[in-house]
C-alpha cells in the first residue's frame, strides 16, 4: 500500500518508492531522497508545520507540501 | 619574493562542510564561519604564500549541486562555468565532509564532469574516527579518478600535504557520460550543434536549465525541445538517480561503518529542542536569556565606563592650558568617543551569544520551528537567519537573505529585516530610556529600565511582523516558495573562533562609529563655536540687555545665547518647525542629522552640543535631564519628547550603509526607494503621533 511521505507520524519509519514528478523533485533527490532509501521521522513542528526526517545520517526538514510528493511503500 | 604568477584555487562544496574553516587556515583569515547551511553568501579572496610559491584563494558559497536555486548558488554556478574568464581558477578544491560523504560526493561527481583540474579534501576526519566513521582515501580516488587528501579545516590536520598537492599539476581524465542513457547521448550530440561546447555536460547543462543563452540560441533551444519531445524533468531525474548509483558503487569500495559506534548526541538533543511545545519553550527562554544578559550583564562594565571617560573630561579640563584646542578636546572629542565606547559591553555580549547560537548548530533548529509563522508573513523560516543578525546589524542580515530561495520571501526578507532594534539603536534607547526612568524602579523583580529596552525589542519585532503582512498582501507571489533544509549535528561551539567573531564585531563597530564621531565632532564644534555678527557680540548684548542678572547667571545665559547664535544654531533653528510638532528643539535636529549617516552619532552629536553649551562637566545624562525649554520652563526630555525620540529611532532608515547594501542587493533603485520612504514615514508619523498624544 503507498502512503505519503507527509503521513508519517513521529518515530515512524518507511523506505521511499517514488518520488513524484513536480519542481522541486530533483532538489529532493540531491538532497538524499531516492527510491529504496531508508527513512524516520525526527519531529513534526506544530500547526502543520515542516516535517523533519531522518535519512541516514542526514536529518532534513521539509514542509508538508513538498513531503506529499514522497510516495512510501 | 617570488616573480611566479600565483596559482589561483577556489574551494568548492556542499553548505556547511567547512570550507571557510579551512580558507581560513590557508590564508590565515579571519572569515565568518558557522555550524549552520549559508553562512557564507559572497566571494571571498585571500592570499597565502607556500614554499616560495604564491596562492590566491576563493571562498565560495555552499551548493547542493549544478542547479542553483537560490541568489548564493547561482554566483557559485556561473563562476564555475565562466571557463572563458580571464580569472577562472587554476584549480578546485571540491571539499566534502567524511560525515556526509553520499550527499557530498555527488556534487563533486557533477563538478567532475566540467573537466577542470580537482583536488578532493575530505575534511572533519576528527570527527569520523569518533563516529565510527573509516574512509579508504585510495579506493576513493580510484574510483573518481581525482587525487584525495584527508583534512581537518579545524583540528589542522593535513593541511601541509594539501598544500603540497596543490603546486603539483592535476591531470584533468575524461570519463564516459554515465549520468546518461543510451538513447539520451545520442539526443544530446544533436543539441550539441545548437549549443556548441568541447564539454559534454555543459553542453547537458545547457539543455536542461536556464543558463542566460542570446536569444538566437534560445530560439533554437525551445525548438529542439518541442521537436524532439525531450522531458528536462526526466533527464535530470535520471541523471540524478545514474549519479548517485555511481556514488554508491565507490562507496561500497571506501566506506565502511561502525554502527556500534555512531553516539547520537544530537537525536536524543532534538527529542527535546525540535518536540513541538518544548521545543518553543526552549527557543522562547532563550531568547529571553539573551535578552536580560545584554541589559543587566553589561550594565557593571558600561558603569565603569562611564566614570571613566567623566573624570577624564575632568583631568583634561585642568591638565590643558586652556584654549580653543583643549576644550575641543574636553568639550568634543571625549564626550564624543565616550559615547560610543559606553556601549562596547553590550555590543560583545550581543555577539558573543549570536555566535554560540549560531556555532553549536541551533540556528537550523529554530528555522525549523519557525517555518509555519514565517510563512504566514509573506517570509520562509529561512528569514530567521537574517532577522536574527539583524538584530545585531542590518548589513550583514540582508546579503544573509540570499539564501532564500524565493524571490518575493527574499525581497519581503530584505525590505522589513531594518525594522529589527540593531545594535546601533541601543545607544540610543539606553540614553532616552534614563531620562524618563529613574535608576534602580523595578517592577516585581526586573529593572524597569531593562523592561522599557526589551519593549524597544518587541516594538521593533511587531513593526516588522506588520510591514511584512502589508506586503505579503501586496506582493503578489511568483513562484511556488519550498522549504528543503539540513539540520547539522551539534557541534560545541569552538571558543577562539566566538572570540574572534565578537573582536572583529566590537572592532568595526568602534572604528565606523569612530571616524564618523571624530569627524562630526570637529565639524559641530567649529560650526558652535564660531557664527556670524550676532554672536560675536554676545557678551556686549547680554551686558546690555540683561544687566539685572549676577555675573553668574549672566555666564549661563551667555554660553546659551552664544551657541543659539552660531552657525550651528542658525542651521538647527532653519529645520527646527519640521521637527517641533515632534516635540524636539533645535539641539535634538542636529543630532537627528548628524545620526543621518549612522545613528550612534546621535548619543556624540548630543554630548557635543551640551558640553558646549555648559560650564561644568558632568555625564551626558545627566546635563539633558537638566535641560530646559527657555519658553515653557518644563524639561526638554519630558515623557513625549522622549518617547517621539525613541518611536523615531525605532522606524528611522538612518543608515547609509543598509540603503546602499539593500540597491545592492535588490539591484532596483524602487524598492531601495520604498524601504526608505516607507521608514521615513512610520518614524516621523509615529513620533508625531506619540507626541501629540502625550503632550
Ligand atoms: N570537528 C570539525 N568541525 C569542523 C571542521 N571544519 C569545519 N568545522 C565546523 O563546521 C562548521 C561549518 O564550517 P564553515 O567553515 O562555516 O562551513 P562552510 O562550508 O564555509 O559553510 P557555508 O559557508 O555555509 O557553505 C563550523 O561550525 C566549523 O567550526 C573540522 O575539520 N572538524
Ligand atoms: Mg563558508
Amino acid at each position: 500500500m503507498t502512503r505519503k511521505l507527509s503521513e508519517y507520524m513521529v518515530n515512524q519509519t518507511g523506505v521511499i518508492k517514488q518520488i513524484l514528478d513536480t519542481d522541486v523533485a530533483e532538489r529532493l533527490m540531491e538532497f538524499g531522497f531516492l527510491p529504496g532509501t531508508i527513512f524516520s521521522v525526527i519531529s513534526r513542528a506544530p500547526f502543520n508545520g515542516p516535517v523533519c526526517i531522518q535519512i541516514e545520517n542526514n536529518r532534513i526538514a521539509l514542509r508538508l507540501k513538498e513531503a506529499a510528493f514522497v510516495l512510501v511503500e | 619574493m617570488s616573480s611566479q604568477p600565483s596559482i589561483r584555487i577556489a574551494l568548492v562544496g556542499n553548505p556547511n562542510i567547512g570550507k571557510t574553516t579551512l580558507f581560513n587556515k590557508l590564508c590565515g583569515l579571519n572569515q565568518r564561519t558557522g555550524n549552520y547551511p549559508g553562512v557564507t553568501v559572497d566571494k571571498k579572496k585571500g592570499a597565502a604564500n607556500y614554499k616560495g610559491q604564491s596562492l590566491e584563494i576563493i571562498d565560495l558559497p555552499g551548493i547542493n549541486s549544478l542547479y542553483p536555486k537560490s541568489k548564493d548558488e547561482e554566483l557559485v554556478v556561473k563562476y564555475l562555468l565562466d571557463t572563458k574568464n580571464e580569472e577562472y581558477p587554476d584549480k578546485f578544491v571540491v571539499v566534502v565532509s567524511a560525515l556526509n560523504l553520499k550527499r557530498n560526493l555527488y556534487l563533486l561527481d557533477q563538478v567532475k564532469d566540467l573537466n577542470i583540474p580537482i583536488v578532493l579534501a575530505v575534511n572533519m576526519i576528527d570527527l569520523a574516527e569518533k563516529r565510527g566513521i573509516f574512509i579508504d582515501f585510495e579506493a576513493l580516488s580510484n574510483h573518481f579518478n581525482v587525487p584525495v587528501l584527508p583534512i581537518s579545516a579545524k583540528k589542522s590536520t593535513g593541511i601541509d600535504q594539501l598544500k603540497d598537492q596543490l603546486l603539483e599539476s592535476v591531470e584533468v581524465t575524461e570519463r564516459a557520460a554515465h549520468y546518461l542513457e543510451e538513447a539520451e547521448k545520442d539526443m544530446l550530440s544533436r543539441f550539441r550543434d545548437i549549443a556548441f561546447d568541447k564539454n559534454d555536460y555543459k553542453v547537458f547543462l545547457r539543455l536542461t536549465q536556464n543558463l542566460d543563452e542570446n536569444p538566437q540560441v534560445q530560439q533554437a533551444k525551445d525548438t529542439f525541445i518541442r521537436k524532439e519531445e525531450v522531458n528536462l524533468r526526466k533527464l535530470r531525474k535520471n541523471a540524478a538517480i545514474l549519479r548517485y548509483r555511481f556514488v554508491n558503487e565507490g562507496l561500497k569500495k571506501a566506506l565502511t561503518i561502525d554502527k556500534s559506534k555512531a553516539v547520537d548526541l544530537t537525536t536524543r538533543a532534538d527529542r527535546l529542542l525540535m518536540h513541538p511545545i518544548w521545543g518553543q519553550v526552549t527557543f522562547l527562554l532563550v531568547l529571553l536569556a539573551v535578552f536580560q544578559a545584554i541589559f543587566w550583564l553589561a550594565s557593571f562594565p558600561m558603569d565603569w565606563i562611564d566614570i571613566g571617560f567623566g573624570s577624564l573630561a575632568e583631568w583634561s579640563a585642568t591638565a590643558l592650558p586652556e584654549g580653543y584646542l583643549s576644550q575641543l578636546i574636553t568639550e568634543g572629542l571625549i564626550p564624543g568617543i565616550g559615547g560610543v565606547v559606553i556601549f562596547i559591553p553590550q555590543i560583545a555580549i550581543l555577539f558573543f551569544l549570536f555566535s554560540l547560537l549560531e556555532e553549536s548548530g541551533y540556528m537550523s533548529r529554530i528555522i525549523f520551528l519557525n517555518d509555519r509563522v514565517m510563512q504566514k508573513f509573506g517570509m520562509s523560516g529561512k528569514s530567521i537567519v537574517p532577522m536574527i543578525s539583524g538584530m545585531a546589524c542590518a548589513i550583514p542580515a540582508i546579503m544573509a537573505a540570499r539564501t532564500i530561495e524565493n524571490s518575493r520571501e527574499r525581497l519581503i526578507t530584505i525590505l522589513v529585516t531594518p525594522l529589527l532594534t540593531c545594535s546601533a539603536r541601543i545607544p540610543v534607547y539606553v540614553l532616552v530610556i534614563a531620562l524618563v526612568i529613574p535608576d534602580d524602579t523595578y517592577i516585581w523583580i526586573f529593572n524597569a529600565q531593562g523592561l522599557a529596552l526589551m519593549a524597544m525589542y518587541l516594538l521593533g519585532v511587531l513593526m516588522t511582523f506588520i510591514v511584512a503582512l502589508v506586503l505579503k498582501r501586496i506582493l503578489k507571489p511568483v513562484y511556488k516558495s519550498y522549504l528543503l533544509l539540513e539540520l547539522p549535528e551539534y557541534l560545541i561551539p569552538d571558543m577562539k573562533n566566538v572570540l574572534v567573531r565578537v573582536w572583529n564585531n566590537v572592532k568595526s563597530f568602534i572604528w565606523n562609529a569612530g571616524k564618523i564621531i571624530v569627524a562630526t565632532a570637529i565639524i559641530l564644534f567649529v560650526l558652535a563655536t564660531n557664527g556670524g555678527e550676532e554672536f560675536q557680540q554676545a557678551e556686549v548684548y547680554v551686558q546690555e540687555n540683561h544687566a539685572t542678572l549676577s555675573t553668574e547667571e549672566q555666564a549661563v545665559f551667555l554660553s546659551s545665547y552664544q551657541i543659539e547664535k552660531s552657525y550651528l544654531g542658525q542651521i538647527g533653528k532653519t529645520i527646527e518647525p519640521a521637527i517641533e510638532p515632534l516635540g524636539y528643539d533645535w539641539k535634538i535636529g542636529i543630532s537627528l542629522v548628524t545620526s543621518l549617516a549612522a545613528r550612534e552619532v546621535f548619543v556624540g552629536t548630543m554630548s557635543i552640543i551640551y558640553a558646549i553649551d555648559s560650564e561644568e562637566t558632568m555625564t551626558i545624562r545627566d546635563r539633558l535631564k537638566k535641560e530646559v525649554n527657555p519658553s515653557t520652563g518644563m524639561p526638554v526630555f519630558g515623557l513625549a519628547t522622549s518617547v517621539s525620540l525613541l518611536i523615531f529611532y525605532a522606524f528611522a532608515l538612518q543608515c547609509m550603509s543598509t540603503v546602499a547594501v539593500t540597491y545592492k542587493e535588490t539591484k532596483s533603485f524602487k524598492w531601495t526607494a520604498i524601504q526608505f520612504g516607507y521608514m521615513t514615514a512610520l518614524a516621523y508619523f509615529g513620533a508625531l503621533i506619540a507626541y501629540q498624544i502625550l503632550s
